[in-house]
């Protein structure tokens, strides 16, 4: 227990420095933009990311509790503290953690109609739902809890460690239209996942005996590749960073996008991102537990010699086998929507783009956009409302207010700068929180480097 | 590792910018699990049969005796962290007859370790009769060592024996509580 509260811990700590990426779709024409909608537009001849340092994230988020609710200094215990926040969360709630670093990305006008982008990052993303009986079951016993059935369908995880290597096009179809696609390669180094279980376990007065112990409709599939080989954890960590280098369990995937100006004030736009999935299969090690299981105890027969433990053995591997195996699997990628509807006003200027061509652009903006993401056990959404402002065509901040599962009031801001041809962008979101980092559910936290060139 | 110490550093300069109330991870250590954790354990149910036999053509009282392997606790963090054990049974009579129960905990090697019960009278015609043993671990450390659960059972007076047309039985049940 005391390493599952460590790791959440971990995890809730790290909540505090990381991003959101509202605050970047759209934002101030920024490479890393293509990757939450490659239809967006692109007003620059070609650019490079600094290698390691043009596109880091993390998101890591927490709902139902915050750090500060077990280790705040206060009066309480910290059995009372645990408890408190035991009782507070729900199946519903989860941890959340999704990081990437980009390792290289660059792009080039193809056209005056056409951009082409591409790159590489690498990806950590997991979500584990915090199972709450079986938390209960371990931290409290069955004892208090006669006729509650525990449930083990709480029990969804997912974590993937990946490589993705991209390319993508972002083609001005007409004046008002511009659509965007790219194609991803997946890598995968690690994957854990477990979804779609089911079962209980309950503990309820016996007829024969005292107690009567009861696993019914047991079917747990924990599933993983990347982790075990030969029979064996795989613990060198430069075989993971290999895997992810096209090594690993390979995938595909592919993002839409389009922008459109019903005005040349009113913009709409919108993607779909990692519709794609990872066909797993190398290095798997799948488990299966599968059947019912009742115990009422050892009836004795008495002068018998009887083995009963070793009685109880047999019916119990076979009414509830685990079965591992090696089969190979597809898991999808967590598919991201985004929309946006953006109004710009204010004062019009121009600024030069690629070719020397000269555009226009309003100083000020404001929007709405809506984010999903596909997640085991339901979609999960974020309504931002924007205020964008342009203080030179060099200097862009855009400020965010986002509703979400963790919070009505996330507060976020994010400024793009341009000194020669070198961009750099930082974006620090839930600013409210701030003065108090460990009582936030969810900071986030993104920053990267460009050369931009026109 | 390069980019590791990247990442890292620009996750902590944000942290030294944000600000947080006093945290004390620390408290971490002061906290362990305490689940009580119920546990099915031994029941049985014998009738008049169980208790005679003859030897050299006469009838003899005798008693009856069984073990079991009972493997819960061998576990090194059960043992670690065993704080008590709770010893219960149900014990139904039918009979007109007076019956001794010994009930012991046994290790690996079959040695008695600690006697729950020792000579426990049952009276007769008792349609239930609800005991508990709390075992503190601190105060009898060797039970954490128990692998093995055995039952003695036979009539007190040994002189008379049991109608073996009697139709009544005795039944046991019995749960044992692990408190971490």
């Amino acid at each position: 227990m005391r390493i599952i509260v460590l790791i959440f811990t971990f995890l809730i700590g790290l909540n505090s420095f990381s991003q959101n990426k509202q605050v970047l779709y759209d934002f101030a024409g920024l490479p890393q933009t293509l990757l939450l909608n490659p239809g967006l537009e692109i007003d620059y001849k070609f650019h490079i990311g600094v290698p390691l340092l043009s596109g880091i994230s993390s998101e890591i988020g927490s709902t139902g509790f915050s750090l500060s609710e077990i280790f705040a200094v206060n009066n309480n215990t910290i059995k009372d503290k645990i408890s408190a926040v035991l009782n507070k969360i729900d199946a519903n709630d989860y941890l959340k953690v999704n990081t990437q670093i980009e390792v290289f990305s660059a792009g080039f006008r193809f056209d005056n109609k056409t951009y082409v982008s591409f790159g590489f990052y690498q990806e950590l993303d997991a979500i584990g739902y915090l199972p709450k009986d079986a938390l209960t079951l371990i931290n409290e016993g069955n004892t208090s809890y006669l006729n509650k059935s525990f449930s083990l369908s709480e029990m969804i995880y997912k974590l993937d460690v990946l490589g993705v290597i991209h390319a993508g096009i972002s083609r001005k179809v007409s004046d008002k239209l511009t659509l965007g696609g790219r194609f991803k390669v997946y890598s995968s180094a690690l994957n854990l996942e477990t979804t779609n279980n089911s079962g209980t376990f309950t503990t309820g007065l016996g007829n024969n005996n005292i107690y009567i112990h009861h696993l019914d409709n047991v079917n747990l599939n924990l599933r993983s590749s990347g982790l075990i080989s030969n029979n064996e954890y795989i613990s060198d960590s430069s075989t993971y960073i290999e895997n992810s280098l096209l090594g690993g369990n390979l995938g595909a995937g592919i993002d839409f996008g389009f922008t459109y100006h019903v005005t040349p004030q009113l913009q709409f736009s919108g993607s779909l991102i990692d519709f794609g999935f990872v066909h797993h299969t190398k290095n798997i090690q799948n488990n299966l537990i599968v059947g019912s299981y009742t115990f009422e105890g050892i009836e004795f027969e008495f002068d018998s010699n009887r083995n009963y433990w070793q009685e109880l053995d047999g019916p119990l591997k076979k009414q509830l086998p685990i079965v591992g195996n090696q089969d190979s699997y597809t898991s999808w990628r967590p598919a991201k929507l985004n929309a946006a509807i953006k109004y710009s006003f204010g004062e019009k200027r121009s600024k030069y783009c690629y070719d020397n061509i000269l555009k226009d652009f309003y100083t000020n903006a404001f929007g709405a956009q809506l984010y999903s993401v596909n997640r085991p056990l339901r979609q999960q959404f974020a309504l931002t409302s924007f205020y964008e402002k342009s203080f030179s065509n060099k200097l862009q901040a855009k400020i965010t207010h986002t509703v979400d599962g963790y919070s009505y009031y996330n507060i976020g801001v994010g400024v793009s700068a341009k000194i020669w041809k070198i961009n750099f962008y930082g974006i620090l979101d839930n600013l409210t929180k701030l003065s108090d980092i460990s009582s936030a559910n969810n900071v986030s936290l993104q920053f990267g480097f460009n050369l931009l060139f026109n | 590792m390069n980019l590791l110490k990247i990442y890292s550093t620009a996750i902590i300069t944000i942290f030294f910018l944000s600000c947080s109330q006093p945290l004390d991870f620390e408290q971490l250590e002061e906290y362990t699990i305490k689940p009580s954790i119920s546990s099915s354990l031994v029941f049985f149910s014998i009738d008049a049969s169980s208790f005679n036999t003859i030897i050299s053509g006469i009838p003899t009282s005798t008693e009856v005796n069984e073990t079991t392997d009972f493997k819960l606790l061998n576990n090194s963090f059960i043992k670690q962290n065993l704080v008590q054990l709770d010893f219960n049974f149900e014990i139904k009579n039918e009979f007109n007859r007076v019956f001794l129960l010994d009930v012991n905990l046994l290790d690996s090697e079959s040695n008695t370790i600690h006697k729950l019960f020792e000579g426990f009278e049952i009276s007769g015609n008792t349609l239930r009769i609800s005991e508990e043993v709390l075992l503190i671990i601190e105060d009898f450390p060797q039970v954490v060592n128990f692998t093995k659960i055995q039952f003695i059972i036979g009539l007190k007076d040994t002189t008379v024996t049991l109608d073996a047309s009697n139709l009544s039985k005795i039944e046991c049940k019995s749960s044992l509580v692990i408190h971490l």
